[in-house]
Formats: C-alpha cells, sequence, structure tokens
C-alpha cells in the first residue's frame, strides 16, 4: 500500500515542478510593447461605433478619435474652432446657417466626403432616432447641400450654443457603408478623422491606425491599441507591469492613490465636467415641503463626502453648473454655508414640524453599478450625515439602472442619486434638462418653475455672453432656494501613464485626443 | 449499436421538454420586470421615442403572441437583439462561451486529477488520519466560497508574489489568436503562437485552479467511495491472495471505480457553471458567467433571456452526452 | 442520559458531527450576542479608514472607518437569517409537495417531477440571479429567490422515500383500519422522512450559505449599509492591490466557515443515521 502513494506522491510533485518551471519560463515571456505603438487600457465599453445610437462618454472619445464633425473643440481648451468646415455664416435672425466644407476631404479607404455626405450622416441620425438623436431633432428643422462643399441648416429656434453642438458625433460625417436605415454598431468604416479601425473585438481590444487620408496633421502615433479591462484594479495591474502604456478612464479612488508616486508611472489630474447630485421629489411628501429640502441641504458635508468616498478624486460642487464654467456660482455655499450646517437643518426641521422625537423619513435611492462601485458607500454616508441632525431616519434602497431611470421618470422615488455628463460645454446643458419644467421630467423631481423656465428660455437664445451669465445667475439663485436637487461633487479626471508617454491633453470637454500622444 | 443510436435518440428528444419548462420559466420571470426599453434608452429619452422601441422589440403584442415568437426564436436560434448594443443575442453568446468552456474544460480536469488522488489516498488508507484529512479535504472545499479563495489566490499569487496576472485571459501586449475554436490555448497551438499559448495557460492558472478546487471535493467523495467498495470485493481479495503486487490492484480497482465519476460529471456540471459565473467575475474572465452579470447590471433583459436560455440548452445537452457516455463504458446499462 | 447523549460522539461521524456543531453554534451566538461582544455599531464611523487589525478594531476597518469585526458579527443575523428562512421556505414546500406527488402518483406526479427535475439541473445560481434581478434587490428577495431554487432537492428526496414507504406493510396495515390519506400521510410516513430531511436540511443550508453569499457578491441582497458578508467582499474586491487584506480575508472566511460547519453537521448525521457504510 505505501508504496503506491509514494509513487502517486512523487508524481505529483514531478508534474508540480513541471508547473512550477513552465510558469516561470512564462514570467520570463512578459515583453514590453512596440516603440511606435500606446497601448491605452480601460474599463469603460464601446457601445455602437455608430454616432446614430452611442450615447455614452467612452463610445464618445472613440468616436471623435475616428471621426470629426463640422466644427471640434480646440485640444485643452473649451474653444470650438472649425473642423471639417472651413468657415461658416449665419444668418441674422439665428435660424440659417452655412457651412465651406473643407476641398479634399476623404474617408479612410479614399472615398471622398461631400456635403452631401455630411447631409446623409445628419439625416441618418434624424431618421434612425437613436438614444442621441435628440441633440439634432430637437434644434435642426432642415439641412441641405447647396453644392458638394456647401451645408446650410434650419434651424426650429435660435440656438446660441449651435457650433458646440455640431461637436458632437451626431453631426459627424459616416461612410456610406453605415446602413442607411438601422444602428449599425460594429460598422468599422468610420469617418474623417486623424484615425481608422484596424481591428476590433468587442470587450477585448481596438486597435486603431492612422488615416493615410486624413486632410489634418499626422497623428504623432501610428498605432494605437485600446484594451478593455473588467475592473480598476486589473487596469492598474496592467499599467504597473508594463502591458500597457496609459491607464485611463476609470481608475477607482483607491488605485489612483496606489499609483501615485510609484516610480516610472505618472498620473495627471485635471477639472472634468461630471457632477454628481441628488434629487428631491417636490410633489412627494414630505420633500414636497421646501423647508424639508432645504433642511436637507443644509445638513450635507460634501468635504466630507469627497474625502471619505472618493479619497479625494472629487470636489465640492455647490451649483449645478460646474466649477470653472463661466456664470458658475457657488449659490449653496452662500445660502448654507461651506460644511454641515447642523444648526440651520435643526432650525428648519423644527419649523417643518419635526424634533427627534418625531423623526423626519427619508427614502434614499441608489443605483449599485451605474456610477461606480462607490455608490452604496455614498448613499450610507449621505445617510450618516443627515441622520447627524439627530431628526432625520434614512432608509437606503436601489434598483439596477435599468428600472432606476424607469421608476425616477415616474416620480417614484423621493430621493435619489444621479449623475450627469454634458452633451456639450454650455451652462444650458447644465441647467434646462434638469430645471426647465418641459425638460426636466426624467428627473422626477416634478419640479416646476415659471420664472425660471422663462429665464433659461432667454438664456438659450441670446448671443450676449454677459446676458446669458446675469440670467445663469439668476436661475441658480432660485435653484438654492427651492432646491429640487442637491449638486453635491465634481469629478476630477485621472490618467496614469508611464512617464515616458508625452502629449496627453486633457481639458473639462474630457475628450481624449489619442493622435495627440507620442513615446518621448 | 443500433440500439444506442436509438437509446440516444430518444433521450434527446426526452430533453426538449425540460428545456422548454426552463425557458418558459425564464420568459415568464422576465416578463414579470420593468419596462426593458426604458433601460436601454437611460434617462434623456423622450416618451415618443420610447412607445417607438417597443414598437420595434414587439413588446407591444398581446403576452401570449410574445411568447409564441420567442419560443420559435428560441427553436431556429434566433434570441432576439440586444437592448444595450442592438446586436444578435446569440452571436453575444457565442462570443463569450468560448471563454466559459475553456475555464470549466481546465477546471474540471484539474478537479478530477485532484479528486482521483485524494480519493484514492483516502480509500488506500481507509479509517487512517489520511482518510480522516481526505474527508475533510472533501467537506472544505465543499463549503469553500469562490470569490473568497479566488480573491486570495489573487492577493498572495497575483499582488504579492506577482507570479499569476490577477485576471484576464490575455495580456494587452499579446493579440489573440486567429478564430478558429475560440479557446485560445487551443487555437494558439494550431497556429504556432507560442507566445500567446504561455500567456493564455498563465491567465488559466488562477481561475482554474480556484474552480478546479472547489469542485475536487465531490471528486474526492465518490472516488473514495467506489475504491473502498471495490477493494473489499471478492476478486479484489482474490487478486491479493494470488500475490498481485498492490500497485496493479489498486490501479485495477481505480479503472472501476472511476466509472461513476462520469454520472457525477453530469450532476456536477450545473454546479461548474454557477461556479464559473463567480469564478469569471472575480478573476473579470471575459465569459458568459460574466457577461451575464454584466446584463442583468445593465437591465438588458433580452440578452439575459438568450443567455439563460442557452444555458439551459447546454445543461440539457451534456445530460444527454454524459448519459451516452454511461451507457456506452458501462455495459450493465440497459436502453 | 447525558452519557447516551455525549455517546453520539463517538459514534462514526461523530467527530464531524460535533467540529460542526461547534461551528455553528459559535457563530449563530456571535450574532444573537453581538451587541455584547462589541461597543461599536456596524454602520458608523468608528475611527479612520483602512485600520490594519489591531487590538481595538481586532478585524481592522473599512474605507467609511466602520469596525470590521462588530460589521461581521452584526453580518451574521442577515445570513443566517436569510438562509434559515430560505431553507425552511424550500423544506417546507419541497416536503410538501415530495410527499402529495410520491403518494398521490399518476399524472400529478409525474407533472410536479418533470418541472422540479428541470428545475434541478439547472444552475441554482443563475437563477438565483435572474429572480432576484427580475424581483429587485432586497432581503425578502433574496430568501424568495434561494427559497424556490432549492425547493426540487427536498422535493426529489422526499418523493422518492415516499414511493418507497408507501409499499410498506405498515402503510397498508393502516389503510386497512380505515386511516384517510392526508392522515397516512402526516401521521405515518412524515415521521419516517425527518431523519434524512434533517440530512437534506444542514447540507442544504450549506448550499444555501454560499448561494445567499454569492448573490450578495454580485450585489443582490440587502442594501448598505446593512452588514452582510459577501457584499463585504465585493467590496473588498478593490483593494487587492492596496493590500487590505482584512476586508476580504475576514468576510470570505466567515461565509467558508459557516457553510463547513453545516456540511460537517451532514456529514456526521449522514454517518450516524446511515448504517450502510458500517460494513
Amino acid at each position: 500500500m505505501k508504496g503506491i502513494s509514494r509513487i502517486t506522491i512523487i508524481g505529483i510533485i514531478i508534474v508540480i515542478l513541471i508547473i512550477a518551471g513552465v510558469a516561470y519560463y512564462m514570467m520570463l515571456q512578459t515583453q514590453a510593447p512596440a516603440k511606435e505603438v500606446i497601448v491605452i487600457g480601460v474599463t469603460d465599453k464601446v457601445t455602437d461605433i455608430d454616432p446614430a445610437n452611442a450615447y455614452d462618454f467612452y463610445t464618445w472619445e472613440v468616436l471623435n478619435n475616428i471621426m470629426e464633425g463640422l466644427t471640434k473643440y480646440k485640444p485643452g481648451t473649451t474653444e470650438i474652432t472649425m473642423g471639417i468646415a472651413e468657415s461658416y455664416t449665419v444668418s441674422d435672425d439665428g435660424l440659417t446657417w452655412t457651412f465651406k466644407l473643407r476641398k479634399n476631404l476623404k474617408f479612410a479607404d479614399g472615398t471622398p466626403c461631400k456635403a452631401q455626405d455630411v447631409v446623409r450622416s445628419i439625416k441618418r441620425v434624424m431618421e434612425i432616432q437613436g438614444d442621441p438623436s435628440w441633440l439634432v431633432t430637437s434644434f435642426v428643422d432642415d439641412v441641405v447641400a447647396l453644392d458638394d462643399y456647401t451645408v446650410q441648416f434650419k434651424l426650429k429656434h435660435a440656438v446660441s450654443y449651435f457650433l458646440a453642438l455640431l461637436a458632437t458625433p451626431p453631426y459627424f460625417p459616416v461612410h456610406p457603408n453605415y446602413k442607411p436605415h438601422e444602428i449599425d454598431s460594429d460598422q468599422t468604416a468610420g469617418g474623417v478623422g486623424p484615425y481608422m479601425i484596424k481591428e476590433w473585438k468587442r470587450n477585448e481590444l481596438l486597435v486603431l491606425e492612422e488615416n493615410p487620408n486624413y486632410y489634418g496633421e499626422k497623428p504623432k502615433t501610428k498605432r494605437i491599441v485600446i484594451k478593455f479591462y473588467q475592473s480598476s484594479s486589473a487596469l492598474r495591474l496592467a499599467l504597473e507591469s508594463g502591458e500597457i502604456d496609459i491607464a485611463w478612464r476609470t481608475l477607482s479612488p483607491q488605485d489612483i492613490e496606489g499609483l501615485r508616486g510609484k516610480k516610472g508611472i505618472s498620473v495627471l489630474e485635471v477639472p472634468g465636467a461630471a457632477i454628481r447630485y441628488i434629487i428631491l421629489n417636490t410633489q412627494m411628501d414630505p420633500t414636497s415641503s421646501k423647508l424639508v429640502r432645504q433642511a436637507l441641504a443644509a445638513a450635507i458635508d460634501r468635504k466630507d463626502i469627497c474625502k471619505r468616498v472618493y479619497l479625494d478624486t472629487w470636489v465640492p460642487l455647490y451649483s449645478l453648473i460646474p466649477n470653472g464654467m463661466w456664470s458658475h456660482e457657488d449659490v449653496f455655499k452662500k445660502k448654507y454655508g461651506e460644511g454641515p450646517n447642523l444648526d440651520l437643518a435643526k432650525s428648519l426641521l423644527k419649523q417643518a414640524g419635526y424634533s427627534e422625537s418625531n423623526k423626519l423619513h427619508i427614502e434614499l435611492w441608489y443605483t449599485p453599478t451605474h456610477y461606480g462601485d462607490t455608490e452604496a458607500d455614498l448613499a450610507t454616508v449621505l445617510k450618516e450625515q443627515w441622520e447627524a441632525t439627530g431628526m432625520i431616519e434614512v432608509t437606503i434602497k436601489s434598483e439596477e439602472w435599468g428600472a432606476y431611470v424607469d421608476d425616477a421618470r415616474k416620480g417614484v422615488f423621493m430621493a435619489s442619486l444621479f449623475g450627469w455628463y454634458p452633451d456639450y460645454i454650455d451652462p444650458d446643458d447644465y441647467t434646462t434638462p434638469f430645471l426647465d419644467s418641459r425638460a426636466n421630467s426624467w428627473t422626477g423631481s416634478g419640479y416646476s418653475n415659471d420664472e425660471v423656465d422663462s429665464l433659461l428660455d432667454q438664456a438659450s437664445t441670446s448671443t450676449d455672453i454677459n446676458t446669458r451669465t446675469n440670467l445663469y445667475k439668476q436661475v441658480q439663485t432660485i435653484l438654492a432656494d427651492d432646491v429640487p436637487i442637491i449638486p453635491l461633487i465634481q469629478g476630477k479626471l485621472f490618467i496614469a501613464y508611464k512617464s515616458d508617454i508625452k502629449g496627453i491633453v486633457l481639458d473639462p470637454v474630457m475628450l481624449f485626443r489619442y493622435y495627440l500622444v507620442y513615446r518621448g | 449499436m443500433g440500439k444506442l443510436a436509438n437509446y440516444l435518440v430518444v433521450r434527446s428528444l426526452l430533453a426538449i421538454p425540460t428545456i422548454l419548462v426552463l425557458v418558459t420559466l425564464v420568459f415568464i420571470l422576465m416578463r414579470l420586470t420593468g419596462d426593458p426599453i426604458a433601460a436601454m434608452v437611460g434617462m434623456k429619452a423622450p416618451p415618443e421615442v420610447i412607445a417607438e422601441l417597443r414598437h420595434k422589440a414587439g413588446l407591444d403584442l398581446p403576452i401570449h403572441e410574445q411568447y409564441i415568437r420567442y419560443i420559435t426564436g428560441v427553436f431556429t436560434g434566433d434570441l432576439g437583439k440586444t437592448l444595450l448594443y442592438d446586436r444578435p443575442v446569440i452571436k453575444d453568446i457565442l462570443d463569450h462561451f468560448p471563454a466559459t468552456l475553456e475555464l470549466t474544460i481546465y477546471s474540471f480536469i484539474i478537479s478530477v486529477l485532484i479528486g482521483v488522488f485524494t480519493g484514492t489516498v483516502a480509500a488506500i488508507n481507509q479509517g487512517k488520519f489520511e482518510d480522516v484529512l481526505m474527508r475533510f479535504y472533501g467537506i472544505f472545499t465543499y463549503a469553500i466560497f469562490i470569490p473568497w479563495f479566488g480573491l486570495l489566490l489573487q492577493m498572495v499569487f497575483g499582488n504579492w508574489l506577482g507570479i499569476i496576472p490577477i485576471g484576464g485571459r490575455l495580456s494587452a501586449y499579446i493579440s489573440p489568436p486567429p478564430f478558429i475554436t475560440g479557446l485560445y490555448t487551443i487555437d494558439s497551438l494550431l497556429t504556432g503562437r507560442l507566445d500567446a499559448f504561455f500567456d493564455a495557460l498563465r491567465h488559466l492558472i488562477g481561475p482554474s485552479f480556484t474552480l478546479g478546487i472547489v469542485l475536487s471535493g465531490s471528486y474526492t467523495r465518490i472516488v473514495r467511495a467506489n475504491l473502498v467498495d471495490i477493494l473489499s470485493q471478492d476478486f479484489i481479495t482474490a487478486a491479493r491472495a494470488r500475490g498481485l503486487r498492490d500497485s496493479l490492484v489498486i490501479k485495477h480497482a481505480l479503472k472501476n471505480a472511476l466509472i461513476p465519476v462520469i454520472t457525477l460529471m453530469g450532476l456536477e456540471f450545473a454546479i461548474l457553471l454557477t461556479g464559473a459565473v463567480l469564478t469569471e467575475t472575480t478573476f473579470s474572465w471575459n465569459g458568459l458567467g460574466s457577461y451575464l452579470v454584466d446584463m442583468i447590471r445593465n437591465s438588458d433583459y433580452i440578452a439575459v433571456q438568450g443567455t439563460v436560455v442557452f444555458f439551459a440548452i447546454f445543461v440539457s445537452i451534456i445530460s444527454v452526452i454524459v448519459d451516452a457516455l454511461y451507457a456506452i463504458i458501462d455495459p450493465r446499462i440497459r436502453y | 442520559m447525558k452519557s447516551r447523549i455525549l455517546g453520539v460522539f463517538k459514534m462514526r461521524g461523530g467527530g464531524f458531527l460535533a467540529a460542526g456543531l461547534i461551528i455553528v453554534i459559535t457563530i449563530i451566538l456571535l450574532s444573537l450576542l453581538a451587541d455584547v461582544i462589541t461597543p461599536y455599531s456596524p454602520i458608523k464611523r468608528v475611527g479612520d479608514s483602512f485600520i490594519p487589525p489591531s487590538w481595538e478594531h481586532p478585524f481592522g476597518t473599512n474605507k467609511l472607518g466602520m469596525d470590521m469585526f462588530a460589521r461581521i458579527v452584526y453580518g451574521g443575523r442577515t445570513v443566517l437569517s436569510v438562509v434559515i428562512l430560505a431553507t425552511i421556505l424550500s423544506m417546507s414546500i419541497g416536503t410538501a409537495l415530495g410527499l402529495i406527488s410520491g403518494y398521490v402518483g399518476g399524472k400529478l406526479d409525474r407533472g410536479l417531477s418533470f418541472i422540479m427535475d428541470s428545475i434541478y439541473v439547472f444552475p441554482s445560481l443563475i437563477l438565483a440571479i435572474a429572480i432576484t434581478a427580475v424581483l429587485g434587490p432586497n432581503i425578502i428577495n433574496a430568501i424568495i429567490a434561494i427559497g424556490i431554487i432549492y425547493i426540487p432537492t427536498y422535493f426529489r428526496m422526499v418523493r422518492g422515500q415516499t414511493l418507497q414507504i408507501k409499499a410498506s406493510l405498515f402503510i397498508e396495515a393502516a389503510r386497512s383500519i380505515g386511516a384517510d390519506s392526508l392522515r397516512i400521510m402526516v401521521k405515518y410516513i412524515l415521521p419516517n422522512l425527518l431523519p434524512t430531511i434533517l440530512v437534506v436540511f444542514s447540507m442544504n443550508a450549506a448550499d444555501a450559505i454560499l448561494t445567499e453569499a454569492g448573490l450578495a457578491f454580485l450585489g443582490y441582497s440587502v442594501p448598505p449599509p446593512t452588514p452582510d458578508w459577501g457584499f463585504e467582499l465585493q467590496v473588498g474586491v478593490n483593494y487587492i492591490l492596496s493590500g487590505y487584506w482584512w476586508l476580504i480575508f475576514f468576510p470570505g472566511l466567515m461565509v467558508t466557515l459557516l457553510a463547513m460547519g453545516f456540511a460537517l453537521i451532514g456529514e456526521g448525521l449522514t454517518d450516524i443515521l446511515n448504517p450502510r457504510e458500517v460494513t
């Protein structure tokens, strides 16, 4: 008997030794990526490589690298410049916009891109009615090609930020290969951008290569490989082990912290344009009471949230319009103070008829994955902060994103956590969708204020920046008093990369231009 | 052989009602849920767009018509289009399935190897310390919480010692081998891509040992029980009495003891898939399990429905295969 | 009397039973006496974030500065209540259906068996996720989901045994003295099933714990900040590279220990109640 188990044991040991040897050999195989290639790792996903339906931040970034619209943002700023258009004119009533295209525009395979292609692509978006189509249909009445190089838009009403809208993907011309009447999620023909798609394996990798027919400056790096990771930890480890050159969206707060100060790795921090906030239901008892809403706003400690939940990767936000954008004003700080104003909160609650024995009951909703894995922590900390008044009792509830959005629209939630990425960089995108009673039904706040509606109308049609600034300031002041929404925090953007990588330009537009990076 | 073929046909036909029950169950479950379209369009879409999309997806039809459409779809291989990416669900499933298959195959091999080894050690040391130890091993592995074990492996071998990757199927700088079977280790060998082969193998270590060890306990138990049974039978005693070497005796006994392991394979398969969901999530393994979890999180109920149906069909097919194997190998079975 | 009870532990499998009982009872006591054992609240900040294990905080603190030991002992309440209620649910429904199905037989039996077998072969966690995802993630729905998926486990076993017992002489005898079906099932068959139900219950409890933890790990259990082991582990995933091992090690250990406790009890009981292996 003994002989047998000994032989087996020896056998097993040999197998283990072989495995260990092979493992060691394989470890030695780790190689660095080639020179003319830069590998970028992300945890985000590319949804549809089709501007007619793509409506998420990361896909928009990829589209911006393989396509271009009539206008674009100047890298490093929020300033709009001309893209594939050379010049434009606008009629006095602001309703007719005429664009002259650059000559000799070509798609990556050499097919010429003319005014008709621009018109075809925009009409395609209008017909397919995908998620982002409202960016076209709410503003554009008709678009026509006057000749091969002239595109003319007729707008439904004057829009002061039309040039910014044109820089969004639904306005990008796409290759004729895109299916004309339906969404084409895996189409790799692209548009008129600095890069073209060389290889595409959904959720695994995306290989971009220099577009030989691009009209503008050549990309600094010929080939960009984007690797899709499933977790922030995997992304971080890939950077540390040298698998990738750049770790981009989205590193978790603790991984950013861990990467800072690592040898050979740099971390760049830029202000972002993403905001987080609590929506309060103004139609539901007890948040229908303005006193209650104000008390909830007063009890919040934004610095504590940033520190404990986000390890200071987000910053406090005291208005819906983000810090750094024109017309921004710290209205909540002015009204309720910087930190938790428990005395004010308590006195407001007392006025509203609550006390230590008769507590205010709040139901706070969050969605567990859509906004990253810190949501549960955020909800927990808010509960702690509100309950610190001694007069509030908070119940936390959660729903998956689908049901969450649906229920929010139905007005089922009392208080719910949401976030916003801008569609276009303009204060309008941070006010109208939230506060205009004709546009805010998705929030479920039921908020309606005629004065706000008319102020926002004036602001979106006026072309004078001083007038607009003034109008947005008034809106923000009313926001802080009515409190249908409590702004909480604003995101910073982080990108970690090997120190020999140069040319990383990030700005509040939050689009990473791959064509500017190179290995130094 | 004609009999066997008959048996297989009948057995396969019997699987259809099972699939039907599961598919119906899934259908009912998914109709109980909220509006899948609302999930898809997110928070910014106007109501008209939602209505239009509901119509396109056939969600405005009466429930029985939806059911008929759905069942016809299932039997013609059309599982609908994902809400999230608007791609055929079956395409997504076939994209992710090879990863799951690769993981389960390696885990299965590891679990059987460990199971046979530990089970044999226990049986030949019956009643001794080793036996108790191995029985304890069986119970312990049965109770291991997969994410815990996987994360500990990642922490110790991935982070501290740095000898295995902490997740994924392939390193970024290795381009995947051309698609033949979808199993990286096989495709890379077939195309002579040794770099990809070793890299894929390295990534397999963590997840397949996690799942393999967790499942090995059941094999330990069954191998031990069978071997003990066989070792006490007359022909073994006789062989020993005739002076046959112990090692030969064990080898002979083991061969017989392994037949019931096949039955266990069938039963274990559902557990293997359950384990695969957790293992894949823990190791960022881009297989069908993590696809399912991902789609549930994105509330893409069409994709969830399709994936669950696919699992149901897959499990049924496996049980047919296992039954067939058993019928072929064990001559005592009458069919 | 005392020696006879202790005698159980001297039997074959008694060691497993004893070990299992010790583990399970210890964990139950820890959870029940949580308020006495730890001075901290499981849902309030008690100190800095990420303090490694120390005398003050034996299991360290988490990101929000909560005491992990407190979260784990209170978390036991969540886990135990979900698991116990769920297994009672599946046990009662499974047993009742199995008994009726086995006793009545015929079409009803074939239909029920067929449905139960279909569910039985299906990967249980996947079904549980699907159910909770549809019903919404909260404690009641977790109980329902886990309860449903394990009904077939009891059904199959009870039905099989019922068929055997039904054929036995003493049931014939009972029927001949005019006992009605309900009476036969409850009075004569059920008591004979109890030992097996007990074994299945303890093995099933181990499964249910792992499933509950799996659900929580994937985010389909109780909402925060209510402590729950599986959920703690999900949070811990983010800290592998930061090296905060205590956020992963302890919660997972508790899941495994508790499941193992029940599995040991099941193993021991099988040995004791099932004299088949005595030869």
